[in-house]
């Protein structure tokens, strides 16, 4: 079903919305809360408590992409739960990435202002549109969909190790761009 | 924790930026087809091809790096950062005795402590490592003729433009500091499928393939001609050709996602060659000679709102062609939009007129400190010729013509020149009075070679530090010898150097007939 008519489905306070999202974006978001939390029943609770979030927001919301929208929120939600349970549960996931992103850490020692989430957000934004559109594709799909290197390897061709190089190399250049920025996270 | 606030401002990314990348997976290429897109702040759909004859164009690449340990001397690191080369002349010089000195200072990889106590927040403390080692590689030049010399001395290093400002050697004659002119060659390594070197598909070579040991520089190097190029002048790009130049481009953005212009021509592969600069997408049917290519139009608040687009043609000229608006990148048939508009200007000149226009514009869509550094530091006139070197090189203008460079996109020319791996090299004039001497002492940073982590070696957390003894030089060495500043901060996990931090050895005497020395360290403790 075409996300709009999803969407109308919310507004109309129709249940069928959250079966029709269950059945179009199901998948992603297990997929994108479970790349994070990596224990499949916290997964499935937070697929749940997204489509709930959903049926509350929307109305007023209406999202340009659905996909995104949702995934935005099955993410946070992600966030939060690991946050919450990070002293008694051992999530690989999102430890995974986290320990790559340190890579991305600019090096500071100056006592300027912190950049906001917002802003570093966009600045964000601004490094990815100056980079090639594969690249730009593989950092999201790693960094923020979360898939594994052993799926993007397969996906395209090449071997975990390469993809990790490639990777790497991203990395670098995003800390390379933060500094060069003055950004102080 | 700053990791995770930038995990979090991850989770916020653009939606237009996660939806590209939820549409457009990394792709396998297959023979029967090519796809390409680009896509610059706004959505576009991978179109699906119907009937063999069509051939859609354009690539996502995968990376390609290396394998990993398991080597006859040292190891193979995945990320290879070059060895530590040895300064030659210009001209072999019969009456001049060489001694070289080198030294590893592993000083950096000391743990610094960072206070993080800006205003929000309590103070917190960090500690950073830094996988590098100052080197500094010294030479006393003695001249043993009955004349005063006067010599132009060479010396190379490996790396990129964008690495540059940070590994460039500093060069002292007798402990003053001198300048140096900066030379650069071509890009080190080769190309390889999207299957890495496994790749049996031929002219498979979407993919970048580094140099990966210290043998492929030899192979590279040891014949002379690699820096016989780099100090060639650089070509000139004077084919004429006609260009199209899109710009003031409109469209209701509340009627689309994306609204998207295509244009639509004729052209003969064999006759005509495209470049583009600035189009995010295209397609070309080679049976009928009907091709197309697209942008999306900017809304006021991208990044390339503004922005001239130009499609560069060389040789036959297209004709007439036919501009549509369409509601997306699929530029599908019933996803047509009305009300998009466009300026199309289009003139002769020059290929390097236009690749010099089109980088300016490039400079200004991207810029930032870093780029405002590499200016600073790198010519524009040397970053567009070694720009138009990589063209004639492996673009579509080459002999040697590579896939990764088969669709003529000028953005991808210009941003690899930046990155790709190079050897430079700093050339600099000394005069050595009969019977005399002269100290040259290059100081620098020095990367590691290493594996990535989460990769599984066994090397991981092992760093690499290669010196090779003669490769490229002319000189004649009467001795050289090596010394290691470890700091108690590290310990050797292979060598051929005859190092013995534990008894204090910490200078040796190399053999220069060895031509590859290796040191792998790692911090102590950190296994």
């Amino acid at each position: 079903m075409d996300d709009s008519k999803i969407i109308e489905l919310y507004w109309l306070r129709d249940e069928a919305a959250i079966c029709e999202t269950d059945k179009k974006y199901g998948r992603l978001l297990h997929s994108i809360t479970l790349n994070i939390l990596s224990k499949f029943e916290d997964a499935e609770e937070i697929v749940s408590d997204t489509y709930r979030k959903a049926w509350n927001i929307m109305p007023p919301q209406r999202p340009k992409f659905l996909s995104a929208y949702l995934g935005r929120i099955a993410r946070n939600l992600s966030i939060n739960l690991w946050q919450k349970n990070r002293a008694q549960k051992r999530y690989s996931g999102v430890e995974i990435l986290i320990s790559e992103l340190t890579d991305c850490i600019p090096l500071s020692l100056s006592v300027e202002q912190e950049i906001e989430g917002r802003e570093l957000t966009e600045t964000i934004n601004f490094w990815l549109l100056s980079i090639p559109a594969d690249d730009r594709v593989l950092f999201i799909r790693r960094y923020w969909f979360g898939d594994t290197l052993i799926n993007l390897a397969a996906e395209c061709g090449t071997t975990p190790n390469k993809l990790a190089g490639r990777i790497y190399r991203l990395r670098k250049r995003l800390r390379k761009f933060l500094e060069s920025e003055g950004i102080f996270i | 924790m700053k990791v995770e606030k930038l995990f979090e401002a991850i989770t916020d990314l653009d939606d237009n930026l996660i939806e590209e990348a939820r549409l457009n997976s990394l792709i396998k290429q297959s023979k029967a087809w090519k796809k390409w897109t680009a896509i610059v702040a706004s959505v576009a759909l991978v179109v699906v091809i119907a009937g063999s004859a069509l051939l859609r164009i354009g690539v996502l690449i995968p990376g390609g790096s290396s394998g990993s340990n398991g080597h006859r001397e040292g190891s193979v690191f995945m990320s290879y950062a070059g060895p530590v080369f040895p300064l030659t002349l210009s001209e072999e010089m019969d009456d001049l005795s060489v001694k070289r000195r080198i030294d590893f200072d592993f000083s950096p990889y000391e743990p610094k402590a960072v206070t993080d106590s800006s205003g929000n927040n309590k103070a917190n403390n960090y500690v950073r490592y830094d996988s590098e080692a100052i080197v500094t590689d010294g030479y006393d030049l003695i001249n043993t003729s009955d004349n005063d010399m006067t010599i132009t001395a060479i010396y190379p290093f490996s790396g990129s433009l964008q690495d540059k400002e940070g590994i460039t050697p500093v060069v002292s004659v007798d402990g003053l500091k001198i300048r140096t002119k900066l030379v650069a060659g071509p890009y080190t390594g080769s190309f390889e499928g999207v299957y890495g070197e496994d790749s049996h598909e031929a002219g498979d070579t979407y993919n970048l393939a580094h140099i990966e040991s210290w043998e492929e520089y030899r192979q590279l190097l040891s014949d002379g001609t690699y820096m016989d190029n780099a100090f060639d002048e650089f070509p000139q790009l004077n084919q004429k050709v006609t260009v199209y130049e899109f710009s003031e481009s409109t469209a209701d953005h509340d009627k689309a996602t994306n609204p998207t212009i295509n244009i639509e021509f004729k052209m003969d592969n064999s006759k005509t060659k495209i470049f583009t600069y600035g189009f995010n997408g295209g397609s070309m049917d080679l049976n009928n000679n009907n091709c197309a290519r697209h942008f999306s139009v900017p809304e006021a608040f991208n990044p390339d709102y503004g922005m001239s687009r130009y499609l560069i043609v060389m040789g036959d000229d297209i004709g007439d062609y036919v501009l549509q608006g369409y509601k997306n990148g699929g530029c599908d048939t019933g996803e047509e939009l009305e009300g998009v508009t466009v300026t199309v200007d289009r003139y002769e000149t020059t290929l390097g007129e236009v690749l010099w226009a089109v980088k300016k514009q490039n400079d200004q869509l991207y810029a930032n400190d870093e780029i405002e550094m590499l200016n600073e530091t790198i010519s524009d006139k040397m970053q567009y010729e070694l720009a138009a070197e990589l063209l004639l090189d492996y673009g579509i203008l080459s002999g040697d013509s590579k896939a990764r460079y088969d669709m003529g996109i000028l953005e991808d020319i210009l941003s690899e020149s930046i990155s790709m791996d190079r050897v430079f090299y700093l050339s600099f004039d000394l005069e050595i009075p009969v019977g005399a001497s002269v100290a040259v002492t290059m100081n620098m940073v020095k990367e590691n070679s290493f594996d990535y982590h989460g990769s599984g070696s066994d090397n991981q957390n092992v760093d690499g530090y290669d010196l090779v003894t003669t490769l490229g030089s002319n000189l004649k060495f009467i001795e050289q010898t090596a010394s290691i500043q470890d700091y108690d901060l590290i310990e050797i996990v292979r060598q051929n150097y005859g190092f013995d931090l534990v008894n204090g050895i910490k200078s040796v005497t190399l053999d220069p007939s060895n031509e590859h020395y290796y040191l792998e360290i790692r911090l102590k403790n950190d296994e």
